[in-house]
């Protein structure tokens, strides 16, 4: 790609990293929440 | 159908599989439509390699604009209706618009650069882009300012429609203003001004995107159903089983 390479794989790269980020984050919220909740009950 | 999926309980054990099949559609597609316009697509006459930032570019400006329209329309019916489930999706789909919009603007900088010769221009498209990513941000601070639920469900409501004077003005600025940015290649009951061999991978990214930010709004949805409703016997039971 000569010298546009940078800036395409530059863009791919950040593209993967906000993709990746929004799709994981629902699953972690998830599982935070089922680990407090477990936590909690715990306690008591 | 849908006065079942008004009701949070229905909406939140019937989007799971949704949540899946499209995470699978979406992340599949995709991978095929950035593979196909990063190794198959030859370099464009004009803009050389970087033609292929265009297969992210596009998809995520057209859906940052169609995810505020969503989010609009929604705080509309919560306000006429009271629906809970339409401020459940504008409290989900609020950051994402502000991460697909972050998207457009991040590879319409990095695709100026070679193509222009500048990284920003104050023009008239790309300054609306920017005020909508500031739009969406504010959806997102607005709601966490308020502290009561319902009062700032109607505050939201009330900045996004009042917000969407901006979809126009982004549509129509490369047209009303003398703009660097270039007009629409695509539009409906005009000639495409795109080559299908650059025009397929575009399509593929396109849809696909849908399909997957489709599914992240949903499984957003449900994290905000589990975080809203912690009290209530049907959330205590997924938990139970879960």
């Amino acid at each position: 790609m000569g010298d546009h390479g940078i800036y395409v794989w530059s863009v791919y790269a950040i593209g993967l990293i906000f993709l990746g980020a929004i799709g994981t984050y629902p699953h972690m919220a998830l599982r935070r929440l089922k680990r407090r909740r477990r936590e909690d009950k715990e306690q008591r | 159908m849908f006065h079942r999926m008004a009701s949070p309980e229905h909406f939140f054990a019937g989007a799971r599989l949704w949540v899946f099949w499209l995470y699978l559609l979406g992340v599949t597609g995709l991978a095929i439509g950035s593979a196909w316009g990063l190794f198959f697509v030859p370099p464009e006459k004009y803009q050389g390699d970087s033609v292929r930032i265009m297969y992210l570019h596009v998809p995520a400006a057209h859906l940052a604009q169609m995810i505020y329209i969503a989010i609009a329309v929604a705080g509309a019916i919560h306000i006429i209706w009271r629906l809970k489930m339409a401020d459940v999706f504008m409290a989900a789909a609020a950051p994402i618009g502000a991460i697909t919009t972050a998207l457009a603007l991040i590879s319409g900088i990095m695709w100026g650069r070679p193509t222009w010769g500048v990284w920003w221009i104050w023009d008239a498209r790309t300054t609306s882009v920017l005020i909508l990513f500031f739009l969406f941000f504010g959806l997102v601070a607005l709601r966490q300012a308020i502290g009561r639920r319902e009062r700032a469900a109607f505050a939201v409501s009330v900045l996004a429609i009042a917000g969407a004077i901006n979809i126009p003005i982004i549509k129509y600025s490369v047209e009303w203003f003398t703009t660097l940015h270039q007009p629409a290649s695509i539009e409906l009951g005009r000639n495409i001004a795109i080559d299908t061999v650059f025009l397929l991978p575009l399509f593929v990214n396109l849809a696909s995107l849908y399909v997957f930010v489709a599914g992240v709004i949903l499984a957003n949805m449900r994290v905000d159903l589990v975080n809203r409703y912690q009290t209530t016997s049907w959330v205590s039971e997924w938990f139970r089983n879960n």
